[in-house]
């Protein structure tokens, strides 16, 4: 069942082009059938309280489990969530007025468990903390380069591990389809550039 | 060491079309404070939808906006203005701004006065409070932005 639906996503999933978010350092996929980039997308739903709104009162249960302790309503997480995408944009605006982008030492491996061949999945972290939580905010992206990336897609992480997160199948699979739509370019790809790890 | 070949060869494919996240990042930049301040609105409107049990379909037409208004307002991006706060907040049976009150506003007893006085009155209030503390008239043409309904409610 589960590789019918990784086969059934890839299907529908193909990169119609990649966008500039910060030129030479950072590229944005952009989908066939969405209306935006990747990127744009995650942050018009991460500054949108309606979608937020909804997105943790379906997610209560984890927002509630105890891990994070610093929340005690829906409302606190929606407004923490876009401080934090605000935050996220700022630094990028930053590197697009010639501040210094150092982005891989802010990427981090997909799986902590995996091995090296897992450098391809990365996530860029949110910037800042409030208090001593670290951001939620997962911008998932494919290492190009040194210090050059292609965003593949995102999400807000309230599960304990990455393979617990409920759109977890969907953007793996986003890595596979952005990896492969590079490659079918003639971009030459590292051993790190190349599959996904996932078990 | 970057390879810039590399990268050359994938600036290549990418699109001339501009990402729109840059003009949005930037928009919202400039206008944090208030956007801030929407967002906040958004959520307790969201909120009282839900407590009273009323659709935004609903809260359209008790504010006679368009449904779409109602869209934009809930996803916390509308720059609102008073009357549109002044809606709300009649729509609703709620308070969203509570401007100077407190030590650095206007006295309790001035609030209760207002509170219960209808447009003439409150009118009248405004023309004496004239020249009195320059705080009190924007607070009385929040007041007095939209309805001439008694405001016993306005401050609770």
């Amino acid at each position: 069942m589960r590789n019918f639906v990784v086969e059934l996503l890839k299907a529908l999933m193909e990169v119609e082009e990649l966008r500039e978010i910060v030129p030479d350092y950072l590229l944005s996929a952009k989908f066939k059938g969405q209306e935006q980039d990747e990127f744009e997308r995650l942050m018009i739903d991460w500054t949108d309280t309606e979608y937020l709104k909804d997105f943790f009162e379906k997610n209560s249960a984890k927002l509630f489990s105890g891990f994070f302790k610093e929340f005690k309503s829906v409302n606190q997480a929606v407004l923490f969530t876009m401080a934090e995408a605000d935050r996220l944009s700022d630094l990028l605006l930053s590197c697009n007025e010639g501040k210094e982008l150092s982005l891989d030492e802010n990427f981090k491996p997909y799986h902590k468990t995996s091995t090296s061949i897992v450098r391809e999945e990365s996530k860029i972290y949110g910037p800042t903390k409030w208090g001593r939580r670290n951001s939620w905010l997962r911008v998932y992206a494919i290492r190009i380069d040194s210090n050059f990336y292609a965003i593949s897609g995102g999400s807000i992480k309230l599960a304990k591990t990455t393979q617990e997160m409920d759109d977890y199948q969907e953007n793996t699979q986003k890595f596979k389809v952005l990896a492969d739509y590079i490659r079918s370019k003639g971009i030459e790809c590292s051993d790190d550039y190349g599959y996904l790890d996932i078990e | 060491m970057r390879d810039l070949e590399k990268i050359k060869q994938v600036n290549s494919l990418v699109s001339k079309e501009p990402s729109g996240w840059k003009a949005k990042a930037e928009f919202r930049k400039a206008n944090r404070k208030w956007l801030q301040r929407s967002a906040e609105i958004s959520l307790k409107i969201l909120d009282e939808l839900r407590n009273q049990g009323i659709s935004q379909a609903e809260l359209a037409r008790k504010m006679a906006v368009t449904p779409q208004h109602i869209t934009k307002l809930v996803k916390g991006q509308e720059n609102l203005t008073l009357e549109t706060i002044g809606k709300i907040e009649t729509a609703l049976n709620i308070n969203l701004i509570d401007v100077m009150r407190g030590k650095q506003g206007i006295e309790t007893g001035f609030h209760a006065l207002i509170d219960n006085a209808t447009f003439s009155e409150t009118l009248d209030l405004e023309n004496k409070a004239e020249g009195d503390d320059n705080k009190i008239r924007p607070l009385l043409a929040a007041t007095l932005s939209f309805t001439d309904e008694p405001k016993k409610k306005y401050y609770e």
